[in-house]
């Protein structure tokens, strides 16, 4: 049975709080995301590593979520890295500005727990070139 | 018409001329008047003949043209037929419309002549006026207009015509249309005399001033009626936010200021009808609305107030008499209590306790009348804006003729009847109206939330495909007896129940909630859908439900291996279908009576499910149609389900509609659920039809549905790329669910040119495209949307329609 339900675990280490998330983020999970984020920025870990690897949707509330921990922890000077993200992820994330909050880990190679989701960037033609630039970055 | 004209007394005599018919007045009185004003007036003219007033007055001139008198010698001068002269002057003295005859306007008209109706009609002897001017008579013009204008006409020697008043008679008096014609010596042309008649007009100007009476009467009455035409269509668009100001502002025709208060829980200004926070009509916490300055700015008759504000003594500038301190009888509350519909006069020049009604209102309108119209009246009239039951409000007016009154303690108003009846009409109609909306926004917000909770509303199920339509035929109301539930009742039981109340009314929805609720109830306790029945006949037996109903319960249970078996029971219900490559089987074990009636033991159907199977519930809405039994209705829809090709459960309903439900005549609900079979759905897509539909219900999860709803067709589409379409559809439906009203729709279509989602809610709001902010959850949902379609919305029905239409990522 496909569980509907996201589950987000935290682990830490002396110096890096590791976020594992799976299933939908979407609205649905937004009760849960203040809490998760108090005990992230609780932790004060200066490298907070976010799990997307058994994430199968994420949409903007989702990203506003992952943007509000990349927010608080740049703000202590500490870093967000996002590992295991598909194309659709930061699709979303770039869409809603952020992706300069993040670290994109490309290497990370985990058991692939969720299919491909086939997606592909839409570039709308105004921006493109703004965009690429941001891509360069 | 008769110009100027020239006479002379007949040859034989001036006797006979005049007197015979009327013996008192030509002759003698003439002879007698023309004696002394002539020697008054100086010496006969020089021609020595004519003694007229006229020529002595000063022209010196001889006169051809004379008043006749017993000594001319007319027929040296200018013959004229005897008889037609004597004739003339016979009908003259005769004739019974008032004739007279006077000198030239340079001498004052001196009255020379006059038959007998003259004396008659002026109610005058002849002899006192003979020689006189006749301004004497002057008093009985009409008015100085028509005076000056007589006077114009005779200086310049024309005829006129005026209207003069009569002298009276027997009390009243009468009219009479005066014409006075200039006679004109022959040989030079000018006016030395006039001839006047007058014509009793009197019943005339009567009837004439009757007319204008009811001619005004009548256009004031159209006036009013109009008024309130205007107000009744003013009420007609109750939504309208000013509804009540210009209802105010055209009572302005007929007194000086209107306006309308309400009470709720406190007299407040009202320009149109609150129908979210109507008034009650209850409550006197008059000083909860307070506009602008709670203090009056004009406030010359205010008295000494103490801490709690009640007056206790008049103040320095009152004029109102000591002893009279204070209106202790508040009958604005008493209006607002409902304790006469009469109308009541609030004086504003003596104080009122500050927290009463009157006080209020006082306060109130002393602002408000300061501002609006630069003044405020002693008093005001107020009229009660009744509802069906209780006072809603106030009607306060400024009559337009204010201000004479000066008692102060009185009963009743200064209204004329006229305007008080267009008042009170105004002011029940405009009661009406609130009371209407007011009612019936209750109601509506009440059949809303009633309708809404009763709406089925379908469980998500991981595992199985399942697809539900509801459809009720009733006119005015979202819900009807027909309803479906989908259970999750184990992770290996999904209950199933379809079930049609009789009716559709509101009735049979109310019923259809009871059931469904014990329906729930025992689905979750026992397991075996016969007993399930058997439960609910015992317990529908007690409660006395007033319709009878029928129903198909099942379950649905999947065993280790993930293989499914059905069981089911139904209660007087159409069979169940299972379609299977093509076959179709009818459920149709597990028989009994309808819900209530099974006084036998309830049996149940099993039949085994595969991979890729569909089972199909309905209600007879389906299939039903007046024109053609219920068995031909089932052929066609066991012929119909044959054909289906669809491989998503969503599918096969959309066939199912397209071929059946053209014409629905009574309610309709379906459910479609399906055995998902990956395998063989991943074999070529299928010429279903390419369209979708969904009920969601506002909650969170209704997002996920929503875009496993759209994975699924995109499957059964063989549409590949279904990963922008899930992205836009939750954006769409996480809007519709944190920003929408009610439940919320989900349709898509393949346009062959990219997928179509459409998303409907029931808030009008449009849609907007935030910045958002990091910090912030939300806002770029429809940023999100905006890259990757194209989208609008409309407005639909009471809300709106949110479509995007996905870029063709072929291309």
């Amino acid at each position: 049975m496909v569980t509907l339900v996201s589950m987000i675990e935290i682990a830490t280490s002396p110096t890096t709080t590791t976020l594992v998330i799976a299933g939908e983020l979407d609205l649905q999970e937004r009760d849960q995301f203040p809490g998760i984020a108090a005990r992230v920025v609780g932790l004060r870990r200066q490298l907070l590593v976010i799990d997307m690897c058994r994430v199968t949707f994420m949409d903007s509330t989702g990203a506003a979520f992952l943007i509000s921990l990349a927010d608080s922890g740049a703000k202590r000077g500490g870093a967000t890295v996002i590992r295991g993200a598909d194309e659709r992820d930061l699709f979303v994330l770039e869409v809603c500005g952020a992706m300069d909050l993040f670290r994109i880990d490309n290497e990370h190679r985990c058991e692939p727990a969720t299919p491909a989701t086939g997606f592909h960037v839409v570039t709308p033609r105004m921006i493109a070139a703004d965009r690429a630039d941001r891509r360069a970055m | 018409m008769i110009g100027n004209l020239s006479w002379s007394v007949p040859p034989d005599g001036p006797g006979q001329g005049r007197t015979p018919p009327v013996p008192p007045l030509p002759a003698g009185p003439i002879t007698s008047a023309m004696g002394p004003r002539s020697s008054a007036m100086g010496p006969p003219s020089s021609d020595g003949e004519n003694a007229s007033p006229a020529a002595a007055g000063g022209s010196g001139v001889p006169e051809p043209l004379a008043a006749p008198r017993r000594t001319d010698p007319p027929q040296a001068r200018r013959p004229m037929p005897p008889s037609v002269g004597d004739l003339v002057l016979r009908g003259a003295a005769s004739i019974g419309v008032p004739v007279f005859l006077t000198g030239s306007f340079e001498d004052g008209l001196p009255l020379l002549w006059a038959n007998e109706a003259f004396e008659k009609y002026a109610d005058v002897r002849f002899t006192d006026l003979a020689g006189r001017k006749l301004s004497v008579l002057g008093d009985r013009l009409g008015d100085p207009e028509d005076f000056a204008k007589l006077r114009e006409h005779l200086a310049a020697g024309e005829e006129v015509q005026t209207m003069a008043r009569s002298a009276l008679r027997g009390g009243v008096s009468g009219w009479v249309q005066l014409t006075l014609t200039p006679a004109r010596a022959a040989h030079h042309g000018r006016v030395t005399h006039w001839i006047g008649i007058s014509v009793d007009v009197s019943e005339h100007m009567e009837r004439q001033a009757a007319q204008l009476a009811s001619q005004a009467m009548e256009n004031r009455q159209r006036e009013d009626s109009d008024l309130i035409a205007q107000t009744t269509e003013l009420l007609a668009d109750l939504e309208y936010p000013y509804v009540l100001r210009d209802i105010a502002e055209l009572l302005g025709h007929v007194v000086k200021w209107a306006g309308f208060y309400v009470n709720d829980d406190g007299l407040k200004p009202a320009e149109g009808i609150d129908v979210a926070n109507p008034p009650s009509g209850r409550g006197r916490r008059h000083a909860r609305y307070v506009a602008g300055d709670d203090q009056p700015r004009s406030a010359p008759h205010r008295g000494v107030q103490d801490q709690l504000g009640d007056t206790t003594a008049a103040g320095d500038a009152t004029t109102v008499a000591p002893g009279r301190l204070l209106e202790v009888v508040d009958n604005v509350q008493d209006l607002l209590d409902g304790k006469g519909d009469e109308p009541v006069t609030l004086h504003l020049d003596i104080p009122h306790a500050q927290y009463s009604a009157s006080g209020w209102l006082q306060r109130e309108l002393n602002r408000r009348l300061t501002d609006e119209m630069g003044g405020v009246p002693r008093s005001v009239v107020v009229h009660p804006v009744a509802g069906r039951k209780s006072t809603l409000g106030l009607l306060v007016v400024w009559l337009a003729d204010a201000g004479a009154d000066e008692v102060l303690f009185y009963e009743g108003t200064d209204e004329s009847e006229e305007v008080r009846g267009v008042l009170e009409v105004v002011a029940r109609r405009a009661g009406n109206a609130i009371d209407n909306a007011r009612l019936y926004a209750r109601e509506h917000r009440l059949a809303e939330t009633l309708q809404r909770a009763m709406l089925p509303e379908q469980a998500d199920v991981p595992g199985i495909d399942v697809w539900t339509y509801y459809a009720p035929n009733a006119e005015h109301a979202q819900v009807g007896g027909d309803w479906y539930d989908i259970l999750q009742i184990s992770t290996e039981v999904v209950g199933l129940v379809i079930g049609d109340v009789v009716g559709h009314d509101v009735e049979a929805a109310a019923t259809m909630g009871q059931l469904r609720s014990v329906v729930r109830s025992y689905a979750f306790e026992l397991f075996t859908p016969g007993q399930v029945l058997e439960k609910v006949d015992q317990l529908v037996a007690g409660m006395g439900i007033p319709r009878s109903a029928s129903m198909v319960y099942a379950a649905l249970h999947k065993d280790d291996e993930g293989c499914h078996a059905i069981e089911y029971s139904r209660a007087g219900h159409l069979p169940p279908l299972l379609l299977r490559a093509g076959e179709v089987i009818t459920l149709d074990q597990g028989g009994g009576a309808l819900i209530g009636f099974g006084s036998r033991e309830r049996t149940t159907g099993t039949h085994e499910l595969r991979r890729g199977d569909t089972l199909l519930f309905y209600t007879d809405g389906l299939i039903e149609r007046r024109d053609r039994p219920l068995r031909l209705g089932l052929e066609a829809l066991l012929e119909t389900a044959a054909a289906i090709q669809a491989k998503d459960a969503a599918g096969v309903g959309e066939e199912l509609l397209a071929r059946l439900a053209d014409k629905p005549e009574d309610d309709v609900a379906i459910v479609v659920v399906r055995v998902p079979d990956p395998e063989g759905d991943r074999a070529q897509p299928t010429l279903s039809p390419r369209w979708r539909r969904w009920m969601l219900p506002s909650e969170p999860s209704s997002i996920g549905r929503a875009r496993h709803a759209v994975l699924r067709t995109c499957q059964a589409w063989g549409i590949e790329e279904s990963a922008q379409a899930e992205l836009v559809v939750s954006e769409l439906v996480a809007n519709g669910v944190l920003h929408g009203w009610g439940h919320i729709a989900l349709r898509l279509y393949d346009t062959g040119e990219g997928l179509r989602i459409e998303v409907e809610d029931s808030n009008p709001a449009p849609p907007v495209a935030t910045d958002g902010h990091p910090n912030r959850l939300g806002g770029f949902g429809m940023q999100i949307v905006d890259r990757l379609a194209e989208w609008g919305w409309r407005p639909s029905g009471t809300g709106k329609l949110v479509w995007a239409k996905l870029r063709d990522q072929a291309k």
